[in-house]
């Protein structure tokens, strides 16, 4: 019953640790996918939950662990945007009742406190692109991870990821020198 | 972007693809810039942008672009450093009771199989008391008919035959 306490105590420490480890990191990614901070946090709650579910080797730092808390995240926070974007459908008239409210209003949007045109449409580009591209630009050119990092935590080959990559960037790059959206 | 055919010195210009990139430079342009491609690939991608003005365009391009996403991130405001309590609690509490938190995020599930089983536990007990009572019923049967051989009134007809039909 003791060693049970005790196992338990480790097992807290342990969570402790890892979540103040990768917290920011994973909040920041999250982030950049839902584009909601409180949206981002649910995300982030979840995949520590699912590391405690599903990983079987020892709860400390390592590049394994990262890449598992990466991709988990990742796949949370489609599945989050999926959802959304189901549910917009549905209320799309609300939505657009509302954004058309905060533009009377002049209210800034949720995720920028700038007002930088070209910034604005890069990041609005960037949540055009595919799942899998957003990924792989958001790790590369944002939180500046090595394609060997990506390619772990993408479960892709390094060779892939270049050319993913490659061909998402020619296409925001596309994006900003036109000043539209991506199609 | 290219446009036909101007600047580039490389004698393979007219196999340039759809994306307007020389050969040399095509799908490794970024790996170029981040500093990715190793070696002499590397080395033969700086040779070709120092030649080809339209590829060192779009090498810019590129560039500008990651980097406004980079700044962009950085003014992305309201973005949190950490997670909230509510959330670190909850997370603690799975780490403490992870059985507990297994039946918590399946509650749904949980609630359905506990439903089905109190349904066949009400379904059992009222089944059982249902062959109490009967069989109570038998008992007070045989003590009410107590009192054996019949009488001719309760008296089986031995030989009662069905008319044919």
């Amino acid at each position: 019953m003791e060693s049970h306490g005790k196992r338990t105590e480790a097992r807290v420490l342990a969570m402790d640790g890892i979540v103040s480890r990768y917290e920011a990191a994973l909040l920041r990614y999250a982030a950049r996918i839902v584009a909601d901070p409180d949206a981002a946090q649910d995300v982030v709650q979840e995949t520590f939950i699912r590391l405690l579910e599903k990983w079987r080797e020892a709860l400390e730092p390592s590049a394994a662990l990262s890449a598992w808390l990466y991709r988990v995240a990742h796949n949370c926070a489609v599945d989050h945007v999926r959802r959304e974007s189901r549910r917009n459908a549905a209320h799309e008239r609300h939505a657009e009742e509302q954004s058309a409210l905060e533009e009377r209003m002049d209210v800034p949007g949720p995720e920028f406190a700038g007002n930088d045109d070209a910034e604005k449409r890069a990041m609005a580009a960037l949540r055009t692109l595919k799942p899998r591209e957003q990924q792989l630009v958001i790790l590369k050119v944002i939180e500046g991870k090595s394609y060997r990092e990506i390619s772990e935590i993408a479960g892709m080959s390094v060779g892939n990821v270049g050319y993913v990559l490659h061909h998402a960037m020619r296409k925001l790059a596309c994006a900003a020198r036109s000043g539209s959206g991506l199609t | 972007m290219k446009t036909g055919n101007n600047n580039c010195g490389d004698s393979r210009r007219q196999e340039c693809g759809p994306d307007g990139l020389c050969p040399d430079v095509r799908d490794v342009l970024f790996d170029y810039l981040s500093g990715e491609l190793g070696g002499a690939r590397s080395e033969l991608v700086r040779e070709h942008l120092r030649r080809c003005a339209d590829c060192r365009s779009a090498a810019a391009e590129l560039s500008d672009a990651a980097m406004l996403l980079k700044r962009a991130s950085q003014r992305q405001a309201g973005v949190p450093e950490m997670l909230s309590d509510e959330r670190k609690r909850r997370i603690r509490r799975a780490a403490e009771h992870p059985a507990m938190q297994w039946v918590v995020r399946r509650h749904v599930l949980v609630s359905l199989i506990a439903a089905v089983l109190a349904a066949a536990v009400v379904f059992l007990v009222l089944r059982r008391a249902r062959m109490y009572r009967e069989q109570e019923w038998d008992g007070i049967g045989i003590e009410i008919g107590v009192g054996y051989p019949p009488t001719s009134r309760e008296a089986p007809a031995e030989h009662e035959e069905t008319p044919l039909q």
